[in-house]
């Protein structure tokens, strides 16, 4: 059986351990004091002990920080044998150092490929959740099996960084789904429309989207659609826009998305579910709460 | 039942079709040739709206704005003209709500319920009979009008007794779906400036959150070299100053909306006032300065075709 060394924080990296450890040994390293849940998973100290005699490591890490601060100083990864010197990401880092870090880190016996995995909510999962792997065709097969315990849905973007790139694609168009679904069915409230009613018909119309898919239902019955946080969101949308300013593309929509998600997360807090977001619509738009009659 | 249908252009000429055969069928409109066609099909020419109106129980429209639905219904010779208590006037006209219910305010007068229609989707399902119709208004005269309205579609909706909500809903429909348009040919360029292929992505937004109507048709339409959609930039630039029009006399903020607008804008003002939406595809492209398809992708999806 394999053993997998995963480091990680928060709920995306505590859903990856759950999912890995159905079928893999698992020990894992909480980088954030607590937040790494995982019942049958081993507790490790310091990131050496995390990758002596692991197979193979995956980072899932929420803080850009902590993960950078691993990635620099890889010495920690030389306590395993020469063969499991494969290290997976699948924390959400800028493509482009991706790409450098893997060049770099390739020239110490460390291949390190990009699998960052989007979801909106790992309740749901697998629905609407997939991985892009960003690394060599070789590369993937010998680490599909172990992607595939987290996620079934396995996408090759192309060579180390192209993961990351793809997430923040997805993320920056999953953001807007969402934020154009409140602003717009805000508008439709104001005048008039019940939520009930603009739940059926767009979604069976053209203005479908996934977010109205999920949303709109969701505040009619006063359920909840996500457990990933505000925070989480504009730190992909930040990297989103850094990378669209980098290589001269304009996103007008999804820069404006980034400054809506920090504002949002100024207000309500980085913690909360990205839910929390129609509630910005609700006090912007003069809208009652939802159940408040 | 007696139908008379007026306005035979590209939308109304195709949702009109399917009342051929079904229905007593008289038309009204300025073309001449539209007109005729139907003519040849079984359907009676009507020489006023006022006559089609006598002719007719249920009285359809569908006009290019709500100023031309005023002109039709209270100018000379107008519907208003034909119209006696006990017939129905049904808008398809993407229309602007409140004056839709300024016209129903009017028609009520002389015992006349007018309640609206509008239609959401591609022209292929308006011809296919597949389009949602979105009414509302008084639902006596919606059940009355409702197998006409079934014989142009099966799917129909009925939001509420008020007036103008179907076209509100349309609106709101049409920004949802320019906004998510153009949000996501903007990130797709920055992937396409990445080095992303197209292809990919494709797969990628649709597995995911991200997937929306315009993932799941304009993007593989895109990567296959053949065209998703078939509309005038100029009107899709009208519906979406109407939608900004709602929100603003509501006082919500808009904002993607507001920068949807704009890009659409520009790129009417780029390509001049007979452009299609679809070329917003090629204003996308030279704003990021990028091409969604390699011109050698492109010649091998023609090749294939």
């Amino acid at each position: 059986m394999t053993t997998i060394g995963l480091a990680g924080s928060g709920e995306l990296a505590s859903f990856v351990a759950r999912q890995l450890a159905k079928s893999h040994i698992v020990r894992v390293l909480d980088t954030n004091n607590g937040s790494l849940n995982c019942d049958g998973a081993e507790p490790v100290d310091n990131a050496t002990d995390l990758a002596k005699d692991a197979d193979l490591v995956v980072l899932c890490i929420d803080s850009d920080e902590v993960r950078e601060a691993l990635l620099r100083s890889p010495d920690w990864l030389k306590a395993g044998s020469a063969k499991n010197r494969v290290l997976i990401d699948m924390s959400q880092g800028d493509p482009d150092d991706t790409r450098s870090l893997a060049k770099d880190l390739s020239e110490v016996g460390i291949t390190f490929v990009d699998a960052p995995l989007h979801t909106e909510n790992t309740e749901e999962a697998p629905d609407a959740t997939a991985i892009f792997f960003g690394g060599s065709e070789t590369v993937l097969q010998s680490v599909r099996s172990v992607l595939e315990a987290v996620c079934p849905k396995v996408i090759h973007c192309g060579e180390a960084g192209s993961g990351h790139a793809m997430r923040l694609v997805v993320a920056a168009i999953a953001a807007c789904n969402r934020l154009i679904t409140y602003e717009c069915a805000a508008m439709g409230a104001r005048n008039g429309l019940t939520i009930a009613d603009m739940a059926v018909v767009l979604n069976k119309s053209s203005g479908y989207n996934s977010a109205s898919a999920r949303v709109l239902p969701a505040l009619t019955a006063n359920t909840q659609t996500a457990n990933v946080t505000l925070g989480g969101w504009a730190n992909d949308l930040r990297k989103a826009s850094a990378l669209g300013m980098r290589y001269g593309a304009p996103m007008l929509i999804a820069t404006m998305a980034r400054s809506t998600l920090d504002a949002a997360s100024n207000r309500l807090g980085e913690s909360v579910s990205v839910d929390r977001l129609a509630q910005i619509w609700e006090l912007d738009s003069g809208l009652p709460a939802p159940g408040a009659g | 039942m007696r139908v008379g249908y007026i306005g035979l252009g590209a939308m109304g000429g195709a949702l009109a079709r399917h009342l051929i055969g079904k229905f007593p069928l008289s038309v009204f409109d300025l073309n001449r040739k539209a007109v005729d066609a139907f003519v040849e099909l079984g359907a009676t020419a009507a020489a006023t709206p006022a006559e089609l109106a006598r002719n007719s129980e249920v009285v359809l429209l569908c006009l290019p704005r709500s100023s031309d639905v005023e002109a039709v219904l209270f100018g000379a010779d107008g519907v208003a003209q034909g119209l006696s208590s006990g017939k129905i006037v049904v808008d398809q006209t993407s229309g602007v709500p409140a004056q839709t219910r300024e016209f129903a305010r009017q028609l009520e007068e002389v015992g006349v319920p007018l309640f609206d229609a509008p239609v959401s989707g591609a022209m292929a399902t308006a011809i296919a009979g597949t389009i949602s119709i979105i009414a509302s208004g008084p639902h006596k005269a919606f059940q009355t009008a409702l197998p006409v309205l079934q014989s142009i579609s099966p799917n129909v909706f009925h939001c509420g007794e008020r007036v103008g909500n179907g076209q509100t809903m349309k609106t709101v429909n049409n920004m949802m779906n320019v906004s998510c348009r153009l949000a996501t040919l903007e990130v797709v360029a920055m992937g396409r400036k990445f080095g992303l292929p197209l292809e990919v992505m494709t797969e990628a937004i649709n597995a995911t959150t991200a997937r929306n109507y315009t993932s799941q048709g304009m993007l593989p339409a895109i990567a296959q070299g053949r065209k998703s959609t078939k509309f005038w930039l100029a009107l899709q630039v009208k519906d979406i100053h109407q939608a900004i029009g709602l929100a603003a006399e509501q006082r919500v903020p808009m904002p993607i909306g507001g920068a949807a607008r704009s890009i659409l804008q520009i790129g009417l003002n780029s390509l001049g006032k007979d452009a299609e939406l679809e070329q917003m595809i090629g204003v996308i492209e030279s704003m990021a300065d990028t091409k969604f398809v390699d011109a050698a992708t492109n010649v091998k999806s023609l090749e294939a075709k």
